[in-house]
């Protein structure tokens, strides 16, 4: 980081996924996964481990973040953010404040998916359950705590048209650029947003779903 | 490309730094920009303007040309020009002040 910020001009940023389901025993982590208590009907021992797994995360991403703002980061992208469900968003959430608290960088979050999962059900941020979240409702959550930018992800229907897809992600979209006050920048990858599930999207087909979010949902970038 | 603003063939970094930093949309952005670097936010997203200003502003161009500001030196230019807080740059006047006897 601190080589390329020496001969770069454009921001750069750091970015890492916040992966919680790295802390469960399935993927070599310290703390039994929650999907196997959950199979044993041990549900208040599954809250229990994504409790803990999610303040490790929240250590770890400080601990990352003010090196990162040491080698002079321009920012750090919070990646895929929530793929483990609720308790991943809530440690995101978390480290977001503690990063805008203890260091200099900017942060943008981009989402996993479209829906929070309910893993844990039962934790909130500030008064709102996390478990159910669509994404005008992060964004609002996601800019309460302190950060930058907004990602948004609408998931594509692999069994459904392009048109179809990218009107139902125009649709989600319009909604958060209408609550959420930070820039968006939704994600526009293979799979998400309107853009089909493939290695090598057509490309008409990104550049026309790209258009539209500019043109009818108002983003601020990709 | 098909979308973008040019990044720094234009103003594209610049306007980037106006959202990440001041957490302005687009269009606040892009006049922010615009307002610092005395053009018309049209301007903005012109190649040839923008390569003529901003080596007039000396703050980077796409292509390395000899005797124009690179890497912290435009991003220092950048910092100054448009009053924005650039994490790198801070440190690099941090490291090198020096304290004379």
């Amino acid at each position: 980081m601190e080589n390329a910020q020496m001969v770069s001009i454009i921001p750069l940023f750091y970015g890492a996924m916040p992966n919680l389901g790295s802390y469960y025993q399935s993927l070599g982590g310290p703390w039994p996964a929650p999907t196997e208590l959950l199979k044993q009907g041990k549900i208040k021992e599954s809250r229990e481990t994504q409790e803990r797994a999610a303040a490790d995360l929240e250590t770890d991403i400080i601990y990352i973040a003010k090196i990162m703002d040491q080698a002079g980061s321009d920012g750090f992208d919070f990646d895929t953010a929530g793929a483990y469900g609720d308790a991943e968003f809530y440690a995101t959430l978390r480290a977001i404040e503690q990063v805008k608290r203890e260091t200099n960088l900017a942060v943008e979050v981009g989402m996993a998916g479209e829906i929070i999962s309910g893993m844990h059900c039962e934790l909130d941020y500030q008064g709102t359950r996390l478990a159910g979240l669509w994404p005008h409702q992060q964004g609002k959550l996601i800019e309460k705590a302190g950060a930058s930018m907004y990602g948004p992800v609408v998931n594509t229907k692999t069994t459904k048209s392009f048109p179809w897809n990218l009107g139902r992600a125009l649709t989600f979209i319009k909604a958060v650029t209408k609550e959420v006050q930070i820039p968006i920048h939704c994600n526009m990858g293979m799979g998400v947003c309107g853009v089909p599930m493939s290695e090598t999207p057509p490309i008409d087909a990104v550049t026309r779903a790209a258009k539209a979010m500019v043109e009818i949902a108002d983003i601020d970038g990709v | 490309m098909a979308i973008g603003l040019g990044g720094l063939r234009t103003a594209g970094d610049l306007v980037a730094r106006a959202q990440m930093e001041k957490k302005l949309k687009i269009r606040d952005a892009k006049t922010y920009v615009a307002k610092k670097l005395a053009v018309e936010p049209m301007t903005l997203s012109d190649e040839y303007a923008m390569a003529e200003l901003r080596k007039k502003l000396d703050i980077g161009l796409i292509i390395g040309l000899t005797g124009y500001a690179k890497g912290l030196a435009a991003k220092a230019r950048i910092a100054k020009t448009c009053d924005f807080r650039i994490n790198c740059v801070t440190r690099l006047f941090q490291k090198t002040t020096l304290n004379t006897p």
